[in-house]
């Protein structure tokens, strides 16, 4: 049988809303993963982009720096990998697994031993375009599919045959986020050279902001930082959205979407008619 | 494809199918399939899963794993200084925006 556009995880903006509407209900438990990895990695780049751009001695520490943001780079894959497990328990209505040393040793290596090849191939990708979004994909499922039990061939497999999948839905995925993620930058630039004035104008506050004017805007290090933050902000959504893509992908098959239904119809509505007093 | 209640069991070819196994894809009898970790799984798929998750280790498969994580590592920060290397070469007057004062002050 042909699959409808109707069936859940087919749309791409039934994605987005759901992906949107996963992470609202997210306890704050959740977003402090994904921060505890994803903020040291992102204070420390700006950190070596503004050393490497001005410091007096940048050339001699380089390779330290280097070391250092590789160890960051891993401690962030795992932690987003955390939070991707945890967002697909909560997809499929389960209770999250426990996070045995053996669980955690197998999504450590998972992420150090694949993801670091994605800072070369995604750029190298999106250069040639053509496979951009496979490689992409992959990248993302390989976030999404390492918290899962198996090991680093299963993920590896897992995040392969579902990027293989729906490659056209993946692609308007990436003019989705695209798009959205260039709206969130421009709000980003917008409000970090309007903050240090409001600040300035409403509460007389001076800063190093206001007082260099238009060079506080015109160097790399503001632009890094307009990047890095869109990037936090887009980022959960986007690994929300390869979660919800993958477990939809591998519910054709293991029929954890039905199961997560069931689940949700067996659990008693919280303003169950029932459970109201009854009017006289 | 023909529809559940038209299949028969690949073992047993007298007998109406009862399942289809998600991993192979073949119908089976009540018989032939079972129940595990809540999916229905034909019996020599599971034997498949059950002896996957069984496999004896290779004594080098620590090394092995040592290997590409430090492989991993290594990757990440040549990138990184890569990275480095090219906002080296950026002259100064680029990182730190003079190199715009110079048109403003000539558009003065």
């Amino acid at each position: 049988m042909k699959p409808s556009n109707r069936e859940p995880g087919n749309g791409v903006f039934d994605l987005v809303e759901e992906a949107v509407h996963l992470l609202r209900g997210a306890p704050l438990s959740l977003h402090a993963a994904y921060a505890l990895g994803t903020l040291p990695f992102v204070l420390a780049f700006l950190y070596f982009w503004a050393d490497m751009s001005r410091g007096a001695f940048a050339r001699q520490h380089a390779a330290l720096g280097a070391a250092g943001m590789g160890l960051l780079f891993w401690w962030m894959k795992c932690w987003q990998a955390v939070f991707a497990a945890e967002v697909r328990s909560r997809i499929a209505g389960r209770a999250a697994a426990p996070w045995t040393l053996r669980r955690a040793g197998q999504l450590a290596l998972t992420q150090i031993a694949l993801q670091p090849s994605g800072l070369f191939a995604v750029p190298f990708a999106l250069a040639s375009l053509v496979p951009f979004a496979w490689v992409f994909s992959f990248y993302q499922n390989l976030t999404a599919a390492g918290g899962e039990p198996g090991g680093l061939g299963d993920t590896c497999k897992t995040a392969a045959l579902q990027a293989g999948g729906r490659l056209g839905q993946c692609w308007l995925l990436l003019g989705v986020l695209f798009l959205f993620s260039f709206l969130v930058w421009v709000n980003t630039v917008l409000a970090m050279a309007m903050l240090p004035d409001l600040l300035k104008t409403l509460f007389g506050v001076e800063t190093a902001f206001t007082q260099a004017g238009l060079h506080s805007v015109f160097n790399t290090t503001y632009l890094a930082c307009s990047f890095a933050l869109t990037y936090i902000f887009v980022d959960p959504l986007t690994k929300t959205l390869f979660v919800l893509r993958c477990f939809y992908a591998q519910s054709v098959r293991s029929g954890d979407d039905l199961q997560a239904d069931l689940a949700r119809l067996r659990a008693p509505a919280p303003d169950s008619p029932a459970l109201l007093p009854s009017r006289p | 494809m023909l529809p559940l209640s038209q299949q028969h069991c690949l073992n047993h070819p007298a007998r109406e199918a009862a399942a289809q196994c998600p991993q192979c894809r073949h119908f089976f009898c009540r018989e032939c399939i079972t129940e595990h970790d809540d999916r229905i799984l034909c019996a020599v798929c599971l034997r498949l899963m059950a002896r996957k998750a069984d496999g004896r280790r290779h004594p080098l498969r620590a090394f092995g794993r040592a290997a590409l994580g430090l492989g991993g590592l290594l990757t990440a920060a040549l990138f990184f200084y890569w990275i480095g290397q090219i906002l080296l070469l950026i002259p100064a007057s680029y990182h730190d925006g003079t190199l715009w004062k110079s048109f403003w002050s000539s558009g003065q």
